[in-house]
């Protein structure tokens, strides 16, 4: 079963490694901070997608769809937590450019 | 198969298009459709709880936390000069990386993956709910913690 299944499993991981690749490369070349959070998304949705298609190869698709749920609900309180932040940090210095973050007082 | 990888060919086209896009309402919304994308390749991957999950959560309670964040600072995006040509190479950068990535996709795969026979099915309820339990607790106390930050990233000076 894990011989059909690997070209199947290949085929997720392949496009799982693309999402991963535009999620780090929009966190790295925008300095928009919700840009930065799009980039968060689009890694935890390619990790969601690897860990669903493990699952589904190795035949313990309850395991994995658990494990995704626990990952969504840690996805959302993150969003939430970091989207917190950039109101908050609009609001005290008027932008979401992370270069204007450079004038912080301890 | 073909509908697995028109469904995949999606997720990724509005993940581009969400990095892409100059307007962030327009990310949002693509963002949105990528979370849908997605729930279409996990009910066809035989995992309805879990796109369940993505839809209502992903597609639907970010996407109204982040048009709202948006519409808050919006005016701001658009002073941010940011060199567009950086977005608009992705889709370059993405095919190196694929062609780069397809070549190791079958050693790593084997690699990562142990030949071990497939395990007896458990379903989803059985798994949450008697054998990971634990991780409903650490949901829990995710859930209190972020809205315990939230609570303190708007309070009130006076209150504090």
């Amino acid at each position: 079963m894990l011989e059909n299944m690997l070209p199947n499993l290949y085929l997720n991981w392949f496009f799982a490694a693309l999402l991963v690749f535009s999620g780090i490369y929009c966190m790295l070349v925008s300095r928009n901070l919700l840009r930065l959070i799009i980039g968060v998304e689009l890694l935890s949705k390619a990790a969601i997608l690897a860990l669903v298609a493990c699952g589904q190869a190795m035949g313990n698709l309850g395991l994995a769809q658990s494990i995704a749920i626990t990952m969504i609900v840690l996805e959302v309180v993150v969003v939430a937590v970091g989207l917190g932040l950039v109101v908050r940090a609009y609001r005290q210095t008027g932008s979401v450019d992370m270069w204007k973050f450079d004038r912080l007082k301890g | 198969m073909n509908l697995h990888l028109f469904l995949l060919c999606l997720l990724l086209a509005f993940g581009l298009l969400s990095v892409m896009a100059r307007s962030l309402l327009l990310a949002g919304i693509s963002l949105a459709a990528a979370s849908v994308s997605l729930t279409l390749v996990l009910f066809e991957m035989n995992a309805p709880w879990a796109g369940v999950f993505e839809l209502s959560v992903c597609a639907g309670l970010i996407t109204v936390l982040f048009v709202s964040t948006v519409s808050v600072v919006r005016r701001e995006e658009q002073f941010i000069a940011e060199n567009r040509l950086r977005f608009y190479s992705l889709p370059f950068f993405l095919a190196v990386f694929g062609m780069a990535f397809w070549l190791f996709a079958e050693p790593l795969t084997r690699a990562l993956v142990p030949a071990v026979p497939p395990q007896v099915q458990i379903n989803v309820g059985t798994t949450l709910w008697q054998l990971r339990w634990g991780d409903l607790l650490g949901q829990l106390c995710v859930f209190v913690a972020g809205a315990l930050a939230i609570n303190a990233f708007f309070r009130n000076k006076n209150n504090a």
